[in-house]
């Protein structure tokens, strides 16, 4: 297949992978399973990944491959499973240095805005992990735009001031437990 | 925590969760140029809060992701059964139309095993003599094991040139797969109504000549 060919290849499957839904979307998904994912995983297989690791690190990039490109519109550069390729080995040095295990060659610069954030993202996981599922799922109504009328309607509050409390009182817990993940990296 | 404090941070809260009215949305921005801690702590809470919204995104797009592969893999089951249920059905019609054909065609060549104590044949009836490459046609021999008069085997072996001739001649032959059969020109039958069949009864080899359903012994011997 011809450089050409390949590049309007990619071209489609990334469009099919920014609908989210549908038949394209799916083909996507498909596609990058069977051609993108055998590479990278063989290539953290062969890196001291064991497969369940290499499996989720793939999964991680995937997943920021799409939020990135498809919804922060950031722009792609390279071929599409170049890029997940590049977000899986900053995971795996990432991995790597929390074993202590020196990484060669050095990392390059970031790829992933999400990893360029000062709030390292396994702090935010953990700690939206810890609000109960109420809290969880009010917050991301929030988050997602959705009124205090819509949310304090959905989740049977009397009235938009009282889930405004619950939404805030959610937001407290959470930012105390980043707070208190941040001071323990500190 | 000082009620000062908690109020600043309800405040900042409130700005990055965009839940202020226009003028005090512009207070709030005024006061934030001004005061180094209060920006600070707006930082932090603004960083947790877009961290809050990626993490979102991306259980949003993880299990859309799964839900993806859960339907690609339903779909590549489906065709898998349809594909199964072609082939059985492929079957199923083969055999339906195989049944259909078999009753429509009741004269068609059936394989029916002979009882070794219901052969007719007439050793007198002595017809098959001469040779001839007229006008040869192949008929396959049926090969019968009976030991101690129980049937243990049934297969088409072989097959034999047939020739139908009307000047007789001494000899059987049976060799390089030709036998020739005389008949008088009158009762020549219909080369289909032919069939040669080899029985070994109890070790001796026989080879009978049929004739319609009249069985008649072509060959004895090993």
């Amino acid at each position: 297949m011809s450089k050409d060919q390949d590049g309007r290849n990619d071209e489609n499957v990334l469009v099919g992978f920014c609908k989210g839904e549908g038949k394209e979307y799916l083909r996507a998904i498909e596609c990058l399973d069977k051609n993108c994912r055998p590479k990278v995983v063989s290539w953290l297989l062969k890196h001291q990944m064991d497969k369940r690791q290499a499996k989720e690190i793939y999964e991680e990039a995937l997943t920021d491959a799409y939020v990135n490109l498809c919804i922060l519109k950031k722009p792609l550069t390279t071929s599409l499973c170049g890029y997940i390729f590049s977000i899986s080995r900053n995971k795996w040095r990432k991995e790597m240095g929390s074993k202590g295990i020196p990484v060669e060659p050095p990392p390059e610069p970031p790829v992933n805005p999400m990893d360029e954030g000062i709030i390292p993202p396994e702090i935010i996981k953990a700690c939206r992990g810890r609000l109960s599922q109420r809290c969880r799922d009010i917050l991301d109504d929030a988050d997602r735009g959705l009124s205090m009328e819509e949310i304090a309607k959905k989740y049977g509050y009397s009235d938009d001031r009282s889930a405004k409390q619950t939404k805030y009182r959610c937001w407290a817990d959470f930012v105390n437990c980043v707070k208190e993940q941040l001071s323990k990296e500190i | 925590m000082s009620q000062e404090n908690q109020n600043k941070e309800e405040w900042i809260d409130a700005y990055v969760w965009d839940d202020m009215a226009p003028e005090e949305r512009k207070a709030f921005e005024e006061q934030l140029a001004a005061d180094a801690g209060l920006r600070e702590e707006y930082e932090l809470r603004r960083a947790i809060r877009e961290g809050y919204r990626m993490e979102r995104l991306r259980m949003e797009a993880r299990e859309g992701i799964n839900v993806a592969r859960r339907q690609v893999r339903a779909r590549e089951w489906a065709n898998r059964g349809l594909l199964l249920l072609i082939f059985l059905l492929g079957i199923g019609l083969g055999l339906g139309l195989k049944t259909l054909y078999d009753w429509w065609n009741p004269e068609a060549p059936q394989k029916e095993i002979p009882q070794a104590d219901v052969i007719e044949f007439n050793e007198d009836e002595e017809m098959l003599i001469g040779q001839s490459n007229d006008f040869g046609f192949k008929v396959a021999v049926d090969r019968i094991e009976i030991q101690e008069n129980k049937l243990s085997g049934f297969s088409s072996v072989d097959s034999l040139v047939v020739a139908l001739v009307t000047s007789p001649s001494e000899d059987i032959v049976y060799a390089d797969n030709t036998v020739a059969l005389y008949f008088p020109e009158s009762q020549m039958p219909d080369k289909d109504d032919i069939r040669l069949l080899e029985l070994i009864l109890n070790g001796e080899r026989v080879l009978y000549l049929g004739i319609g359903k009249k069985l008649h012994v072509l060959k004895k011997g090993n």
